[in-house]
């Protein structure tokens, strides 16, 4: 559950910024939802440690460890994502 | 001047990187491979395969002990756990060597299974390097301070660490094994910060000893009581009678059962007897490591007629936070999540190890590539990186082809894990090293292929038996190496296409 709300607030934070939005989306964004999304993604991040949070020290040392892979994760899909697009635009 | 600090601190990181880079690359593998250090160890004694854990486990280990160890000095049992699912006794007999036998949670009995230092090998190798003497402490010592070292200089010499945060940027050389390193450094930072930080703490005795001298008159045992709770006045019960009946097996079950009671659903890992055979014996029943984050384990200790005389709840602020810092980075206490996540994030740091290794030597390679020769640190590079894992596949090799009961078996294993390396050393002095890159990569997946397959011929064993009768964690280990094996085999055919391509 942390690691899922992790994942989409890093996701959101990394489509929040214009190298991204160009590498991934192909174009850019308005720069009302860029920041909209920068915001979201603080949000989401924010609610992930709320969730961990109650359950004290082990689930808040297991939140900074799955902020770290969700990271990861998104720059692993950042990374395919757009030689996908290539790949699908190919067709 | 900002730029010029920024380029001292460049500087700081590539030499604090480069030398202890090799050695920390070696200390994070390990490590990292040390959280599952008791899974390793089962899958390296598979002929201990259906232990179970079994609450009349204490009751046993006594009878067992009484028998064998009657006129012992002091008893110690391990009892078991999920995790290790054998009872480890160990006596030390009346002219003073130390003797263990694994035991049979169930019945007692003693267990046979081949001789093998197990998982405890690359434990000792994560801090010592099995090197003789204390120089291998003192390598590890040296290379802890450079990585502290490495990462404070490598977050100020990184001036984008937010802009940069998620980028990487595949097939662009240079410029993606710096993507690379900086990701992996980034991502897990707070990981690393504390990893080495409390790896530091475990090995604080050893560059910061002068307090410890001054305070204890230069007596490190007494310092060493002190930290374990036996020193720090345990709050005395009874005062202790002339002479006890003696020692019963139900006794040590009944004080077991009564420990765990008072420590409310507390589980008990280890029991200590001093002086079994005498009426003076006292049971010590301490506290199971993964009950809690802090190594500074509770224990609590009776007399040998079942009274309570002593007991350590955790000891003064400076024994706390020690503990505290030591259990964070022996993360006993984990489950099998979060220590999943300790060794993904070892492992990252594993990476960022290597690409700052690589990077090393990509960055300082000439312009024309076509006159570049192989430079020293570039060769030691493959023997480090590609060379270590060889060595580890053929330690866990090794320890399924060497005979049963071969005389210094465990000696065996350990010389197969630096015979592997050095062969592996010697492969990368002698190719050019985009030769061996691929020559070891190969080595490494075939070995790792190789490890589970000498098990399939024993009957009732190996990964489908295992897999059939629920031994999971055997199971496992050999999954894990299979997916290694495969994963190496993958990256090294990909490297020798795109170097085909390259030339093409």
């Amino acid at each position: 559950m942390t690691a899922f709300f992790a994942f989409i607030g890093m996701l959101c934070l990394c489509l929040s910024m214009t190298r991204h939005q160009r590498d991934v989306l192909g174009r850019l964004l308005s720069t009302r939802l860029s920041s909209g999304l920068r915001g979201a993604g603080w949000v989401v991040l924010f609610l992930s440690f709320g969730v961990a949070l109650p359950d004290g020290v082990l689930a808040i040392l297991r939140w900074i460890g799955e902020l770290s892979f969700a990271a990861l994760a998104v720059v692993a899909t950042c990374a395919i994502l757009p030689s996908w697009r290539r790949w699908a635009g190919r067709r | 001047m900002k730029d010029g600090f920024r380029q001292t601190m460049a500087l700081a990181h590539s030499w604090a990187g480069l030398f202890p880079g090799w050695l920390l690359y070696a200390v994070f593998l390990t490590g990292s491979l040390t959280y599952y250090r008791q899974e390793i160890s089962q899958w390296m004694r598979p002929e201990l395969s259906g232990a179970a854990v079994d609450p009349q486990a204490p009751l046993h280990a006594v009878e067992r002990l009484r028998q064998i160890g009657a006129d012992a000095r002091l008893w110690r049992i391990d009892l078991p756990d999920a995790r290790n699912p054998v009872t480890e006794i160990l006596w030390k007999g009346k002219e003073g060597g130390f003797r263990s036998d694994l035991l049979d949670p169930r019945t007692g009995e003693a267990l046979r299974a081949r001789q093998t230092m197990g998982g405890d090998f690359l434990f000792y190798f994560h801090f010592d390097l099995n090197a003789p003497g204390r120089i291998g402490r003192w390598l590890i010592c040296f290379a802890a301070i450079a990585m502290l070292v490495a990462i404070i200089s490598g977050i100020i010499t990184h001036r984008r660490i937010f802009a940069d945060f998620f980028t990487f940027r595949p097939r662009k050389g240079q410029r993606s094994w710096l993507d690379a390193h900086n990701v992996a450094g980034v991502v897990a930072l707070p990981f690393y910060l504390m990893i080495s930080f409390t790896g530091l703490v475990t090995l604080t005795s050893m560059f910061m000893p002068w307090a410890i001298q001054r305070a204890y008159h230069g007596d490190m045992a007494a310092y060493a009581r002190d930290l374990a709770g036996r020193g720090i006045a345990p709050v005395v019960l009874h005062a202790r009678p002339m002479a006890s009946p003696p020692l019963s097996s139900e006794t040590v079950d009944h004080v077991v059962k009564r420990a765990e009671g008072l420590w409310r659903g507390g589980r008990a890992g280890r029991i200590l007897v001093d002086d079994p055979a005498s009426g003076h014996a006292t049971v010590t029943v301490e506290r199971r490591d993964s009950d809690g984050i802090s190594y500074d384990l509770p224990w609590l200790r009776f007399e040998g007629d079942g009274r309570l005389v002593a007991r350590h709840d955790g000891g003064g602020p400076a024994v706390t936070t020690q503990g505290w810092l030591y259990g964070l980075h022996l993360a006993r206490f984990s489950g099998a999540g979060l220590r999943f996540l300790f060794f993904l994030s070892g492992l990252l740091g594993t990476a960022m190890m290597a690409t700052g290794l690589i990077l090393w030597v990509v960055k300082r390679r000439p312009k024309d590539v076509a006159r570049a020769r192989p430079t020293a640190a570039e060769r030691t590079n493959v023997a480090v990186i590609a060379g270590l894992p060889i060595a580890i596949a053929s330690l866990l090799l090794a320890n399924r082809l060497l005979p049963f009961g071969l005389p210094g078996r465990m000696a065996w294993e350990a010389s197969a894990f630096f015979l592997a390396w050095i062969a592996a050393l010697v492969n990368a002095l002698w190719m050019t090293p985009a030769r061996a890159w691929i020559w070891q990569g190969r080595w490494l997946g075939l070995l790792c292929l190789a490890a589970p397959v000498p098990q399939l011929f024993v009957p009732g064993s190996g990964l489908f038996a295992w897999i059939g009768s629920g031994d999971m964690v055997r199971a496992s280990v050999d999954m894990a190496l299979v997916a290694t094996g495969l994963l190496a085999l993958g990256i090294t055919t990909l490297m020798k296409a795109r170097r085909s391509v390259a030339r093409a």
